[in-house]
């Protein structure tokens, strides 16, 4: 046995192959491009966080000193919260794109504040994001069609199946070493630009290794696909080429759009501007309310504030908050429905990634990457808690109608705002 | 008693609806050279696909120094060195390359010098070894494909239209191989449409006219056979 000579032949005849060369070439780059606008992207993003939370700081305190009653000061003083971009973030930007990753809160109505960016990401959803993810869904299935749809058939059709198959000792020592070798070019030309973008964000062992795997599963179903078509006697290269293209159109193309629209179709679709409206339209109301009503329901939600002193002008803070709150409050429902939609379109979206390999991979690596629906969702119910925090710190001021003094405000501290720590393990 | 090397037994194979060997039976003897000839379509190139444990029979047996072909391939090839109609061989890897990884599918590693002796065996010009095959005219491809087969250094040889492409002078070199391997106890089963050739390198030449051996004739006093007979009857063939 000369197996170390056969490998060896066999790695040189790869490497001799100029079409499969550029194959590997073209995926290397592809995939280094994504790898380093992915890192360009989640720097960015920390770069920003950190100018965030510098000016919003500055600003915070410069209107500190110019405050002259605490539902002014309230008012003014926008908070930054933020969802920092996970290690592994760079390789799968997932929900990043679609929902806010910063935010600058304050007490006022919090559903208009969340739900404000949904009137501007369409064209980022539109558009996508050309990230490892998108390559390792899309492009990397067009390499391994190219790399193996004809396999077989340009022995046959060259003439050379025959001496090939008298030369060798058998079919797996003539086939395993050439589809294995192209399969190691294939992972690597993929995966060394990931796992160098891993090795500069010091991404968890856990989400490297996690990643790695799902797309050798990936590289591994398509593999075994094409090289199932490819075996048919019956087919020459063409075929071959046509049914495979065939199948990648209709496994990363025609499944997911039709199950987008059979989702957009079975599921009820509320917009997160719809959520803002109505809770814009409660405050607007409110202007035109006599005072009373809307404290009376105000009290009614929250009775820990009814011993407040009774609003006699034709203005006060506390109102004016009250107002603001009850339009949340009358808006959660809505913004519950549409969580739950969202929710529902997921769960059927995951339904869809069990018929479609490229659905399913975007997927596992936004899981990898907390850059999932889930973590978007996390986020959200950070910014509500931090919301309440900045509420509660203010409302004691507002309805006990406590005498306002720079003293008192400098009192009114409100922490940072903190996102349970990341794990950056993945599962 | 000569070792039979080859022997077809009562052979019937069907492609489609059409019957492309018919009962045919001959053996091939140590260090013999049998051609099968016979126009396009009379079932040459099936016969040796069926050897090669390639193309399963419908009836009878192919066998290869008592191996049936079509039960156990990878003995039978690893008896058979095949040389192909038109030398199929890889055209963006020069005659070393070729070589080196043809061979290597058969685990074994040959020394640069055995393929050197390999490639002056069949006079194929040392400039051209280095560069790709696409550079290469038919006959010098053919040339790497019979240093090929040279080199498997296998007891059958199987040769599809060995000598097509080849300019005369490579044609009696080729001849001289064939000769030598003869010698040496090579068993050779050679298909050709090449008449004189087969006449002149043969010891035995079979007729073959849709799928049946109509004749076998063989070599006479001096070594060939006579090629009269053979032509009278090929011509026969041809024009019925």
């Amino acid at each position: 046995m000369n197996l170390g000579f056969r490998l060896q032949q066999e790695l040189s005849f790869l490497l001799k192959s100029r079409a499969m060369l550029g194959a590997l070439l073209l995926l290397l780059v592809v995939s280094s491009g994504s790898v380093a606008l992915g890192l360009a992207y989640v720097s960015q993003e920390r770069e920003k966080i950190e100018e965030l939370i510098v000016l919003d700081t500055q600003e915070r305190d410069y209107k500190r000193t110019l405050a002259v009653d605490y539902g002014g000061a309230a008012y003014d003083a926008f908070h930054a919260a933020w969802n920092a971009p996970s290690d592994l973030a760079f390789a799968a930007i997932g929900q990043r794109d679609l929902n806010p990753t910063m935010m600058r809160v304050r007490a006022l109505a919090l559903e208009g504040q969340i739900y404000e960016t949904d009137s501007i990401n369409p064209e980022l959803a539109l558009a996508g994001r050309f990230d490892f993810a998108f390559v390792s869904a899309y492009l990397l299935p067009l390499i391994i069609i190219f790399a193996f749809y004809d396999l077989f058939a340009s022995e046959r059709e060259s003439g050379r199946l025959n001496l090939l198959s008298v030369s060798a000792q058998n079919t797996r020592s003539l086939w395993v070493p050439r589809i294995l070798f192209r399969v190691l070019g294939i992972a690597l030309a993929g995966l060394v630009p990931l796992w160098l973008g891993m090795l500069s964000e010091r991404t968890a062992l856990g989400s490297a290794i996690g990643v790695s795997l799902a797309v050798l599963l990936q590289i591994l179903f398509w593999t075994v696909l094409v090289l199932l078509i490819a075996s048919r006697s019956a087919f020459r290269s063409e075929t071959a080429a046509s049914i495979s293209v065939g199948m990648w159109v209709v496994l990363t193309l025609a499944i997911p759009i039709a199950g987008k629209v059979y989702i957009e179709s079975s599921v009820a679709g509320i917009k997160g501007a719809e959520v803002s409206l109505v809770q814009r339209e409660v405050v607007n109301d409110a202007w035109d309310l006599p005072i009373s009503d809307t404290m009376n329901a105000f009290y009614a939600s929250h009775p820990e504030w009814a011993d407040s002193p009774p609003i006699t002008g034709v203005w006060h803070w506390k109102w004016y908050y009250a107002f603001q709150q009850i339009g949340d409050e009358t808006a959660a429902e809505l913004a519950r429905e549409y969580r739950e939609s969202i929710v529902a379109r997921d769960r059927l979206t995951a339904a869809v990634a069990w018929l479609s390999p490229a659905v399913a991979i975007q997927r596992r690596l936004e899981d990898l990457a907390q850059t999932n629906l889930e973590a978007s969702f996390a986020f959200e119910d950070e910014v509500r808690g931090y919301h309440e925090k900045i509420r509660r710190a203010y409302y004691p001021v507002l309805f006990r109608e406590i005498p306002f003094s720079q003293e008192r405000l400098a009192q009114i501290v409100i922490p940072d705002f903190q996102i349970s720590q990341k794990s950056g393990e993945g599962d | 008693m000569t070792e039979c090397a080859l022997r077809a037994n009562e052979l019937d194979v069907i492609r489609g609806n059409k019957t492309v060997l018919s009962s045919m039976s001959f053996e091939v003897k140590k260090g013999e050279v049998f051609a099968l000839l016979g126009g396009n379509g009379a079932g040459k190139s099936t016969t040796l696909l069926t050897f090669m444990g390639l193309l399963k029979p419908n009836g009878g047996t192919a066998e290869v120094f008592g191996h049936t072909a079509a039960l156990e391939p990878a003995a039978v090839r690893e008896k058979i060195a095949y040389l192909p109609e038109n030398a199929a061989l890889y055209e963006h890897l020069n005659a070393w390359e070729n070589l080196n990884y043809f061979l290597s599918l058969s685990q074994a590693r040959p020394q640069q010098s055995t393929l050197r002796a390999a490639l002056d065996a069949v006079s194929l010009p040392e400039e051209s070894r280095g560069r790709p095959l696409n550079s290469y005219s038919k006959g010098m491809r053919q040339k790497v494909a019979i240093a090929l087969a040279l080199l498997r250094e296998t007891p059958v040889l199987l040769l599809d239209e060995p000598t097509s492409g080849l300019d005369p002078a490579a044609v009696e070199d080729f001849h001289n191989i064939i000769e030598r391997l003869s010698s040496k106890g090579v068993a050779i089963l050679m298909v050709t449409h090449d008449l004189y050739g087969a006449c002149q390198v043969a010891h035995r030449v079979g007729l073959l006219r849709a799928g049946e051996l109509v004749d076998v004739f063989e070599a006479g006093a001096d070594g060939s056979v006579d090629i009269t007979a053979v032509r009278d009857l090929f011509l026969q063939q041809q024009v019925a």
